[in-house]
Protein backbone atom coordinates (compact mmCIF):
# COMPACT_ATOMS: atom_id res chain seq x y z
CA UNK A 1 0.00 0.00 0.00
CA UNK A 2 1.36 3.11 -0.66
CA UNK A 3 0.50 6.66 1.13
CA UNK A 4 1.12 9.78 -0.57
CA UNK A 5 0.55 13.21 1.05
CA UNK A 6 0.15 17.05 -0.33
CA UNK A 7 -0.76 20.46 1.46
CA UNK A 8 -3.65 22.17 1.58
CA UNK A 9 -7.05 21.69 2.10
CA UNK A 10 -9.34 23.50 -0.74
CA UNK A 11 -12.67 24.86 0.32
CA UNK A 12 -15.23 23.63 -2.24
CA UNK A 13 -18.63 25.35 -3.61
CA UNK A 14 -21.47 24.40 -2.23
CA UNK A 15 -23.02 24.36 -6.23
CA UNK A 16 -20.06 21.84 -7.28
CA UNK A 17 -21.32 19.31 -4.32
CA UNK A 18 -24.58 19.32 -5.27
CA UNK A 19 -24.70 18.85 -8.49
CA UNK A 20 -22.27 16.06 -8.53
CA UNK A 21 -24.64 14.47 -5.81
CA UNK A 22 -27.71 14.46 -8.08
CA UNK A 23 -26.63 13.60 -11.55
CA UNK A 24 -27.29 9.70 -10.87
CA UNK A 25 -30.76 7.88 -10.53
CA UNK A 26 -31.14 6.36 -7.06
CA UNK A 27 -32.34 3.22 -8.28
CA UNK A 28 -28.32 2.31 -10.14
CA UNK A 29 -25.09 1.93 -8.17
CA UNK A 30 -22.47 4.23 -7.97
CA UNK A 31 -19.27 3.39 -7.56
CA UNK A 32 -16.60 5.78 -6.69
CA UNK A 33 -13.04 4.90 -6.03
CA UNK A 34 -9.41 6.50 -6.44
CA UNK A 35 -11.16 9.11 -8.80
CA UNK A 36 -12.57 6.37 -10.75
CA UNK A 37 -16.32 6.51 -11.01
CA UNK A 38 -18.90 4.90 -12.54
CA UNK A 39 -22.55 3.82 -12.55
CA UNK A 40 -24.20 0.32 -12.96
CA UNK A 41 -27.51 -1.37 -13.26
CA UNK A 42 -29.12 -1.44 -9.32
CA UNK A 43 -27.06 -4.19 -6.77
CA UNK A 44 -24.38 -4.45 -8.59
CA UNK A 45 -21.93 -5.01 -5.67
CA UNK A 46 -18.22 -4.04 -5.15
CA UNK A 47 -16.27 -7.08 -4.86
CA UNK A 48 -12.64 -6.46 -5.27
CA UNK A 49 -10.23 -3.10 -5.16
CA UNK A 50 -7.18 -1.85 -4.33
CA UNK A 51 -5.99 0.93 -2.28
CA UNK A 52 -3.55 2.39 -4.08
CA UNK A 53 -3.85 5.64 -6.54
CA UNK A 54 -1.09 5.39 -9.09
CA UNK A 55 -2.34 1.95 -10.14
CA UNK A 56 -4.95 -0.25 -9.14
CA UNK A 57 -7.82 -2.84 -10.05
CA UNK A 58 -11.73 -2.55 -9.10
CA UNK A 59 -14.44 -5.26 -9.73
CA UNK A 60 -17.86 -4.69 -9.28
CA UNK A 61 -20.09 -8.21 -9.47
CA UNK A 62 -23.51 -8.34 -10.66
CA UNK A 63 -26.11 -9.91 -8.19
CA UNK A 64 -26.86 -13.57 -7.81
CA UNK A 65 -25.41 -16.18 -9.85
CA UNK A 66 -25.42 -14.66 -13.47
CA UNK A 67 -21.53 -14.28 -13.41
CA UNK A 68 -21.67 -10.67 -15.18
CA UNK A 69 -18.85 -8.43 -13.79
CA UNK A 70 -17.22 -5.04 -14.40
CA UNK A 71 -13.52 -4.53 -14.21
CA UNK A 72 -11.76 -1.46 -14.29
CA UNK A 73 -7.85 -1.06 -14.62
CA UNK A 74 -6.01 1.75 -14.16
CA UNK A 75 -2.30 2.98 -13.95
CA UNK A 76 -0.47 6.65 -14.06
CA UNK A 77 1.15 6.43 -17.76
CA UNK A 78 4.56 8.05 -18.53
CA UNK A 79 6.05 9.16 -14.76
CA UNK A 80 8.32 7.91 -12.80
CA UNK A 81 8.99 4.90 -15.31
CA UNK A 82 12.53 5.85 -16.01
CA UNK A 83 14.47 4.80 -12.78
CA UNK A 84 17.25 6.64 -11.31
CA UNK A 85 20.21 5.83 -12.25
CA UNK A 86 22.40 8.49 -12.60
CA UNK A 87 23.64 11.84 -10.95
CA UNK A 88 21.63 13.48 -13.96
CA UNK A 89 18.38 11.55 -13.03
CA UNK A 90 18.92 12.84 -9.25
CA UNK A 91 20.14 16.91 -10.78
CA UNK A 92 17.59 17.35 -13.95
CA UNK A 93 14.35 17.78 -11.94
CA UNK A 94 16.09 20.26 -9.24
CA UNK A 95 17.82 22.60 -12.36
CA UNK A 96 14.44 22.51 -14.26
CA UNK A 97 12.90 23.85 -11.07
CA UNK A 98 15.33 26.51 -10.57
CA UNK A 99 15.92 27.14 -14.26
CA UNK A 100 11.97 27.17 -14.32
CA UNK A 101 12.32 24.76 -17.40
CA UNK A 102 9.22 22.96 -18.48
CA UNK A 103 9.30 19.07 -17.95
CA UNK A 104 10.32 17.14 -20.74
CA UNK A 105 7.57 16.19 -23.45
CA UNK A 106 6.34 12.44 -22.43
CA UNK A 107 5.18 11.00 -25.71
CA UNK A 108 1.51 9.58 -25.43
CA UNK A 109 1.29 5.92 -24.35
CA UNK A 110 0.78 3.27 -26.87
CA UNK A 111 -3.23 1.80 -26.45
CA UNK A 112 -2.77 -0.19 -29.10
CA UNK A 113 0.06 -2.45 -27.52
CA UNK A 114 -1.07 -2.31 -23.87
CA UNK A 115 -4.18 -3.29 -24.92
CA UNK A 116 -3.19 -6.37 -27.17
CA UNK A 117 -0.70 -7.41 -24.58
CA UNK A 118 -3.77 -7.48 -22.24
CA UNK A 119 -5.55 -9.44 -24.69
CA UNK A 120 -2.83 -11.64 -25.62
CA UNK A 121 -3.21 -13.14 -21.58
CA UNK A 122 -6.71 -13.46 -22.17
CA UNK A 123 -5.68 -15.72 -25.15
CA UNK A 124 -3.39 -17.65 -23.31
CA UNK A 125 -5.76 -18.18 -20.93
CA UNK A 126 -8.68 -19.44 -22.92
CA UNK A 127 -5.99 -21.86 -24.82
CA UNK A 128 -5.31 -23.55 -21.97
CA UNK A 129 -8.67 -24.52 -21.70
CA UNK A 130 -8.98 -25.33 -25.43
CA UNK A 131 -11.11 -22.77 -26.43
CA UNK A 132 -10.63 -20.45 -29.71
CA UNK A 133 -10.43 -16.69 -28.88
CA UNK A 134 -11.21 -13.53 -31.21
CA UNK A 135 -10.63 -10.25 -30.53
CA UNK A 136 -12.00 -7.03 -32.45
CA UNK A 137 -10.10 -3.46 -31.47
CA UNK A 138 -11.21 -0.63 -32.98
CA UNK A 139 -9.23 2.48 -34.16
CA UNK A 140 -8.28 5.41 -31.59
CA UNK A 141 -11.01 8.44 -31.53
CA UNK A 142 -10.64 11.61 -29.06
CA UNK A 143 -13.24 12.13 -26.90
CA UNK A 144 -14.27 13.93 -23.75
CA UNK A 145 -15.57 17.04 -23.34
CA UNK A 146 -12.48 18.72 -24.31
CA UNK A 147 -11.15 16.05 -26.46
CA UNK A 148 -9.04 14.86 -23.52
CA UNK A 149 -9.27 11.58 -24.21
CA UNK A 150 -7.71 9.02 -26.64
CA UNK A 151 -9.70 6.04 -26.35
CA UNK A 152 -10.25 2.95 -28.48
CA UNK A 153 -13.05 0.08 -27.76
CA UNK A 154 -12.34 -3.68 -28.01
CA UNK A 155 -14.25 -6.60 -27.58
CA UNK A 156 -13.69 -10.26 -27.57
CA UNK A 157 -14.95 -14.03 -27.19
CA UNK A 158 -13.44 -16.93 -26.07
CA UNK A 159 -13.79 -19.03 -22.63
CA UNK A 160 -16.73 -15.70 -22.08
CA UNK A 161 -17.45 -13.01 -23.76
CA UNK A 162 -16.32 -9.00 -23.16
CA UNK A 163 -16.66 -5.82 -24.28
CA UNK A 164 -14.90 -2.55 -23.49
CA UNK A 165 -12.55 0.51 -23.52
CA UNK A 166 -9.16 1.64 -23.31
CA UNK A 167 -7.85 5.27 -22.85
CA UNK A 168 -5.56 8.03 -22.06
CA UNK A 169 -6.64 10.83 -20.25
CA UNK A 170 -4.67 14.01 -20.94
CA UNK A 171 -6.27 15.72 -17.74
CA UNK A 172 -5.35 12.82 -14.96
CA UNK A 173 -2.37 11.23 -16.85
CA UNK A 174 -4.31 7.74 -16.58
CA UNK A 175 -4.56 4.77 -18.27
CA UNK A 176 -8.03 3.05 -17.68
CA UNK A 177 -8.86 0.00 -19.27
CA UNK A 178 -12.71 -0.82 -18.24
CA UNK A 179 -14.42 -4.07 -19.19
CA UNK A 180 -17.89 -5.85 -19.04
CA UNK A 181 -17.15 -9.59 -18.93
CA UNK A 182 -19.43 -12.66 -19.19
CA UNK A 183 -20.69 -15.70 -20.23
CA UNK A 184 -20.77 -16.58 -24.07
CA UNK A 185 -24.49 -16.42 -23.41
CA UNK A 186 -24.82 -12.68 -21.52
CA UNK A 187 -24.16 -10.97 -25.00
CA UNK A 188 -26.84 -9.06 -25.16
CA UNK A 189 -26.73 -8.06 -21.37
CA UNK A 190 -23.26 -7.37 -22.13
CA UNK A 191 -24.10 -4.78 -24.44
CA UNK A 192 -26.77 -3.29 -22.77
CA UNK A 193 -24.91 -2.62 -19.32
CA UNK A 194 -21.16 -1.99 -21.37
CA UNK A 195 -23.35 1.10 -23.44
CA UNK A 196 -24.36 2.36 -19.31
CA UNK A 197 -20.95 1.59 -17.37
CA UNK A 198 -18.92 3.08 -20.27
CA UNK A 199 -21.02 5.84 -21.00
CA UNK A 200 -20.77 6.70 -17.28
CA UNK A 201 -17.08 6.20 -16.56
CA UNK A 202 -15.09 8.74 -15.78
CA UNK A 203 -11.35 8.66 -14.11
CA UNK A 204 -11.13 12.16 -12.25
CA UNK A 205 -13.44 14.75 -10.92
CA UNK A 206 -13.70 18.26 -12.34
CA UNK A 207 -13.81 19.60 -8.79
CA UNK A 208 -11.41 19.59 -5.68
CA UNK A 209 -13.27 16.45 -4.32
CA UNK A 210 -13.16 12.86 -5.17
CA UNK A 211 -16.30 10.91 -4.53
CA UNK A 212 -15.87 7.65 -2.30
CA UNK A 213 -18.93 5.61 -3.17
CA UNK A 214 -19.35 1.80 -2.67
CA UNK A 215 -22.61 -0.05 -1.04
CA UNK A 216 -24.61 2.54 0.57
CA UNK A 217 -21.66 4.56 1.85
CA UNK A 218 -21.15 7.67 -0.83
CA UNK A 219 -19.36 11.17 0.25
CA UNK A 220 -16.97 13.32 -1.00
CA UNK A 221 -13.43 13.49 0.05
CA UNK A 222 -10.98 16.65 -0.88
CA UNK A 223 -8.51 15.50 -3.37
CA UNK A 224 -5.13 16.15 -1.42
CA UNK A 225 -6.53 13.25 1.08
CA UNK A 226 -5.44 10.17 -0.22
CA UNK A 227 -6.84 6.74 1.25
CA UNK A 228 -5.01 5.23 4.20
CA UNK A 229 -7.31 2.14 5.22
CA UNK A 230 -10.34 0.60 4.86
CA UNK A 231 -12.59 -1.50 6.96
CA UNK A 232 -15.27 -3.17 4.42
CA UNK A 233 -17.53 -5.37 6.77
CA UNK A 234 -20.86 -6.40 6.23
CA UNK A 235 -22.62 -3.96 8.62
CA UNK A 236 -19.71 -2.28 9.14
CA UNK A 237 -17.94 0.42 6.37
CA UNK A 238 -15.18 2.88 7.58
CA UNK A 239 -12.61 4.86 5.37
CA UNK A 240 -9.94 6.92 6.50
CA UNK A 241 -7.92 9.25 4.52
CA UNK A 242 -4.56 11.33 5.61
CA UNK A 243 -2.81 14.32 4.41
CA UNK A 244 0.27 14.87 5.84
CA UNK A 245 -0.35 14.86 10.25
CA UNK A 246 -4.30 15.30 8.82
CA UNK A 247 -7.25 12.91 9.01
CA UNK A 248 -10.39 12.39 7.69
CA UNK A 249 -12.50 9.30 9.38
CA UNK A 250 -15.87 8.18 7.22
CA UNK A 251 -17.67 5.43 8.97
CA UNK A 252 -21.28 3.59 8.91
CA UNK A 253 -23.51 1.29 10.75
CA UNK A 254 -25.88 -0.59 9.08
CA UNK A 255 -28.62 -1.45 12.12
CA UNK A 256 -28.91 1.22 13.61
CA UNK A 257 -32.09 0.64 15.45
CA UNK A 258 -30.69 -2.34 17.32
CA UNK A 259 -27.44 -0.08 17.63
CA UNK A 260 -29.91 2.46 19.14
CA UNK A 261 -31.31 0.45 21.66
CA UNK A 262 -28.44 -0.24 23.55
CA UNK A 263 -26.90 2.90 22.91
CA UNK A 264 -27.54 6.81 22.95
CA UNK A 265 -25.98 8.29 20.25
CA UNK A 266 -23.63 10.53 22.22
CA UNK A 267 -22.64 7.33 23.60
CA UNK A 268 -21.51 5.81 20.54
CA UNK A 269 -19.96 8.83 19.25
CA UNK A 270 -17.78 8.68 22.14
CA UNK A 271 -17.06 5.21 22.01
CA UNK A 272 -16.34 5.32 18.40
CA UNK A 273 -14.26 8.34 17.76
CA UNK A 274 -11.03 8.06 17.10
CA UNK A 275 -9.51 9.59 19.74
CA UNK A 276 -10.44 9.10 23.47
CA UNK A 277 -13.80 11.45 23.68
CA UNK A 278 -14.50 9.91 27.29
CA UNK A 279 -16.28 12.72 28.98
CA UNK A 280 -15.81 15.23 26.04
CA UNK A 281 -19.18 17.72 25.66
CA UNK A 282 -21.11 16.05 22.69
CA UNK A 283 -23.73 18.38 21.14
CA UNK A 284 -26.46 18.33 19.26
CA UNK A 285 -26.05 19.84 15.73
CA UNK A 286 -27.31 19.97 11.76
CA UNK A 287 -24.71 17.49 10.63
CA UNK A 288 -25.60 17.96 6.80
CA UNK A 289 -28.83 19.03 4.80
CA UNK A 290 -30.85 16.01 5.63
CA UNK A 291 -30.73 15.32 9.57
CA UNK A 292 -29.82 16.58 12.45
CA UNK A 293 -26.91 14.69 14.95
CA UNK A 294 -24.79 15.32 17.69
CA UNK A 295 -21.01 16.68 17.22
CA UNK A 296 -18.09 16.98 19.60
CA UNK A 297 -15.44 19.42 19.18
CA UNK A 298 -11.77 18.76 21.14
CA UNK A 299 -8.13 19.19 21.65
CA UNK A 300 -5.70 15.96 20.57
CA UNK A 301 -3.72 14.57 23.34
CA UNK A 302 -0.26 13.52 23.23
CA UNK A 303 -1.94 9.91 23.43
CA UNK A 304 -3.95 10.39 20.34
CA UNK A 305 -1.27 12.31 18.72
CA UNK A 306 1.49 9.53 18.91
CA UNK A 307 -1.57 7.17 17.17
CA UNK A 308 -1.75 9.68 14.54
CA UNK A 309 1.90 10.00 14.03
CA UNK A 310 1.99 6.01 13.95
CA UNK A 311 -0.12 6.40 10.68
CA UNK A 312 1.30 8.87 9.03
CA UNK A 313 4.55 6.81 9.14
CA UNK A 314 6.33 10.13 10.70
CA UNK A 315 6.87 12.22 7.86
CA UNK A 316 3.95 14.51 8.60
CA UNK A 317 5.08 17.06 11.53
CA UNK A 318 3.28 19.02 13.32
CA UNK A 319 0.52 16.54 13.88
CA UNK A 320 -3.19 17.05 13.97
CA UNK A 321 -4.06 19.38 17.35
CA UNK A 322 -7.48 19.72 17.23
CA UNK A 323 -10.60 17.04 16.40
CA UNK A 324 -14.32 17.43 15.32
CA UNK A 325 -16.36 14.43 14.76
CA UNK A 326 -19.64 14.31 13.98
CA UNK A 327 -22.68 11.55 13.95
CA UNK A 328 -26.16 11.34 12.57
CA UNK A 329 -28.75 8.29 12.28
CA UNK A 330 -30.29 8.20 8.35
CA UNK A 331 -33.92 6.68 10.05
CA UNK A 332 -34.79 6.25 5.94
CA UNK A 333 -32.07 3.23 5.66
CA UNK A 334 -31.64 2.89 9.25
CA UNK A 335 -27.80 3.88 9.34
CA UNK A 336 -25.80 5.48 11.48
CA UNK A 337 -22.73 7.50 9.69
CA UNK A 338 -19.79 9.33 11.38
CA UNK A 339 -17.35 12.30 10.04
CA UNK A 340 -14.70 12.73 12.26
CA UNK A 341 -11.75 15.14 10.79
CA UNK A 342 -8.41 15.92 12.64
CA UNK A 343 -6.63 18.75 11.82
CA UNK A 344 -3.55 20.69 12.52
CA UNK A 345 -6.01 24.27 12.94
CA UNK A 346 -9.12 24.18 14.31
CA UNK A 347 -11.50 23.10 11.15
CA UNK A 348 -14.81 22.02 11.83
CA UNK A 349 -15.94 23.51 8.44
CA UNK A 350 -13.93 20.64 6.58
CA UNK A 351 -16.28 18.10 9.10
CA UNK A 352 -19.49 19.69 7.69
CA UNK A 353 -18.25 20.21 4.37
CA UNK A 354 -17.70 16.21 3.67
CA UNK A 355 -20.54 15.04 6.36
CA UNK A 356 -22.77 17.59 3.77
CA UNK A 357 -21.79 15.53 0.71
CA UNK A 358 -22.72 11.90 2.10
CA UNK A 359 -25.77 11.18 0.35
CA UNK A 360 -27.02 8.94 2.23
CA UNK A 361 -30.16 8.35 1.56
CA UNK A 362 -32.35 10.29 -1.35
CA UNK A 363 -34.99 12.87 -0.69
CA UNK A 364 -34.93 15.01 2.45
CA UNK A 365 -36.11 14.96 5.89
CA UNK A 366 -35.02 17.81 8.00
CA UNK B 1 -29.98 -20.27 -3.30
CA UNK B 2 -32.66 -22.38 -3.85
CA UNK B 3 -32.07 -24.63 -0.82
CA UNK B 4 -35.16 -24.10 1.65
CA UNK B 5 -33.83 -24.27 5.23
CA UNK B 6 -35.50 -25.94 7.58
CA UNK B 7 -35.80 -26.43 11.48
CA UNK B 8 -34.72 -28.97 13.46
CA UNK B 9 -37.72 -30.38 14.97
CA UNK B 10 -35.83 -31.33 18.36
CA UNK B 11 -35.22 -27.87 19.36
CA UNK B 12 -37.58 -25.85 21.07
CA UNK B 13 -38.15 -22.37 20.46
CA UNK B 14 -39.28 -19.29 23.17
CA UNK B 15 -40.10 -16.23 22.01
CA UNK B 16 -39.46 -13.07 24.63
CA UNK B 17 -41.77 -10.44 24.90
CA UNK B 18 -40.12 -8.68 22.60
CA UNK B 19 -39.89 -11.12 19.60
CA UNK B 20 -36.52 -12.32 20.10
CA UNK B 21 -35.95 -16.03 20.23
CA UNK B 22 -34.28 -18.51 22.96
CA UNK B 23 -33.78 -21.71 21.28
CA UNK B 24 -33.65 -24.88 24.10
CA UNK B 25 -31.38 -27.54 22.32
CA UNK B 26 -31.70 -31.12 24.07
CA UNK B 27 -28.11 -32.62 25.08
CA UNK B 28 -27.37 -35.83 24.21
CA UNK B 29 -28.00 -38.69 26.29
CA UNK B 30 -25.12 -39.39 28.52
CA UNK B 31 -23.18 -42.43 27.68
CA UNK B 32 -20.44 -44.30 30.02
CA UNK B 33 -21.18 -45.83 33.25
CA UNK B 34 -19.02 -43.03 34.75
CA UNK B 35 -21.26 -40.55 33.47
CA UNK B 36 -24.73 -42.07 34.36
CA UNK B 37 -23.58 -42.87 37.84
CA UNK B 38 -22.33 -38.67 37.72
CA UNK B 39 -25.29 -37.92 36.24
CA UNK B 40 -27.48 -39.15 39.09
CA UNK B 41 -25.22 -37.76 41.65
CA UNK B 42 -25.12 -34.44 40.16
CA UNK B 43 -27.76 -32.48 38.33
CA UNK B 44 -26.62 -32.12 35.06
CA UNK B 45 -28.42 -29.70 32.81
CA UNK B 46 -30.90 -31.43 29.99
CA UNK B 47 -30.67 -28.95 26.95
CA UNK B 48 -28.64 -25.84 25.92
CA UNK B 49 -30.01 -22.16 25.79
CA UNK B 50 -29.16 -20.26 22.79
CA UNK B 51 -30.43 -16.55 22.58
CA UNK B 52 -30.35 -14.90 19.19
CA UNK B 53 -30.63 -11.35 19.01
CA UNK B 54 -33.31 -9.40 16.95
CA UNK B 55 -31.93 -9.90 13.21
CA UNK B 56 -31.17 -13.78 14.32
CA UNK B 57 -34.43 -14.37 15.29
CA UNK B 58 -36.07 -12.76 12.41
CA UNK B 59 -33.74 -15.29 10.26
CA UNK B 60 -34.47 -17.98 12.67
CA UNK B 61 -38.97 -17.63 11.79
CA UNK B 62 -37.65 -17.38 8.03
CA UNK B 63 -36.61 -20.76 8.35
CA UNK B 64 -39.48 -23.16 8.64
CA UNK B 65 -39.34 -24.59 5.26
CA UNK B 66 -41.02 -22.27 2.69
CA UNK B 67 -38.83 -19.98 2.30
CA UNK B 68 -35.40 -20.20 -0.33
CA UNK B 69 -32.55 -19.00 0.78
CA UNK B 70 -32.92 -16.34 -1.88
CA UNK B 71 -36.00 -15.08 -0.10
CA UNK B 72 -34.81 -15.55 3.21
CA UNK B 73 -32.09 -12.86 2.12
CA UNK B 74 -34.10 -10.69 0.30
CA UNK B 75 -36.22 -10.08 2.91
CA UNK B 76 -33.51 -9.81 5.66
CA UNK B 77 -32.45 -7.46 2.89
CA UNK B 78 -35.73 -5.70 2.78
CA UNK B 79 -36.61 -5.79 6.67
CA UNK B 80 -33.15 -4.26 7.87
CA UNK B 81 -32.70 -1.74 4.78
CA UNK B 82 -29.14 -3.90 3.87
CA UNK B 83 -27.77 -3.94 0.39
CA UNK B 84 -28.01 -7.18 -1.21
CA UNK B 85 -24.72 -8.10 -0.58
CA UNK B 86 -24.63 -7.38 3.01
CA UNK B 87 -28.10 -9.73 3.40
CA UNK B 88 -26.38 -12.24 1.81
CA UNK B 89 -23.50 -11.85 3.34
CA UNK B 90 -24.58 -11.36 6.81
CA UNK B 91 -27.76 -14.36 5.85
CA UNK B 92 -25.20 -17.01 5.23
CA UNK B 93 -22.85 -16.54 7.62
CA UNK B 94 -25.30 -16.63 10.15
CA UNK B 95 -26.78 -19.69 8.63
CA UNK B 96 -23.43 -21.57 8.09
CA UNK B 97 -22.97 -20.79 11.71
CA UNK B 98 -26.69 -22.80 12.41
CA UNK B 99 -25.65 -25.70 10.23
CA UNK B 100 -22.32 -26.71 11.78
CA UNK B 101 -24.71 -26.93 15.17
CA UNK B 102 -27.14 -29.07 13.55
CA UNK B 103 -29.73 -26.13 14.58
CA UNK B 104 -31.31 -26.24 10.63
CA UNK B 105 -30.95 -28.63 7.75
CA UNK B 106 -31.25 -26.95 4.05
CA UNK B 107 -33.33 -29.24 1.36
CA UNK B 108 -34.59 -28.90 -2.25
CA UNK B 109 -37.93 -29.53 -3.19
CA UNK B 110 -37.96 -31.56 -6.53
CA UNK B 111 -40.65 -32.05 -8.67
CA UNK B 112 -42.71 -34.68 -8.82
CA UNK B 113 -41.50 -37.76 -10.40
CA UNK B 114 -38.33 -35.73 -10.58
Amino acid sequence: MSISSSLGTIPRPRKQMESSVTTIQQSDTLIGWQGIRFTLPPDWNLTSFSLESESGYLRVDSPGDSGLCAQVRWQTAGRNTRKIRTMYDILAPHARKLFRRPEPVVPPPDLKATLEKILKASKKEASKSKMTFESVIKSERTEGVAGERTAASFSFVGGGRGQGKIWHCKVCNRIVVAQIVGTQKDSRAIQAIASQFLGSLSCHSSTEYDLWALYDLNVEIPKTFKLNSQKVMSGNLQLSFMHGGEMIRVERWGLATMVLKKFTIEEWLRANAYINAGKALVQESACNEKHAGVESQLKVKLFDKIKLFKLARGFALPMASHYAGCMWLCPEEQKLFMVEVLTRKKNPELMHKVASSCNCHSGSSL
Amino acid sequence: MLLRPVHNSLITVEEKEDGEIILHIPMKEKVGFLTKLLAKCVQLPTEKRVELDEVGSFVWKLCDGSNTLESVVQKVGREYKMNRREAEVSTTTFMEMLIQRNFIAFYKKTRKGG
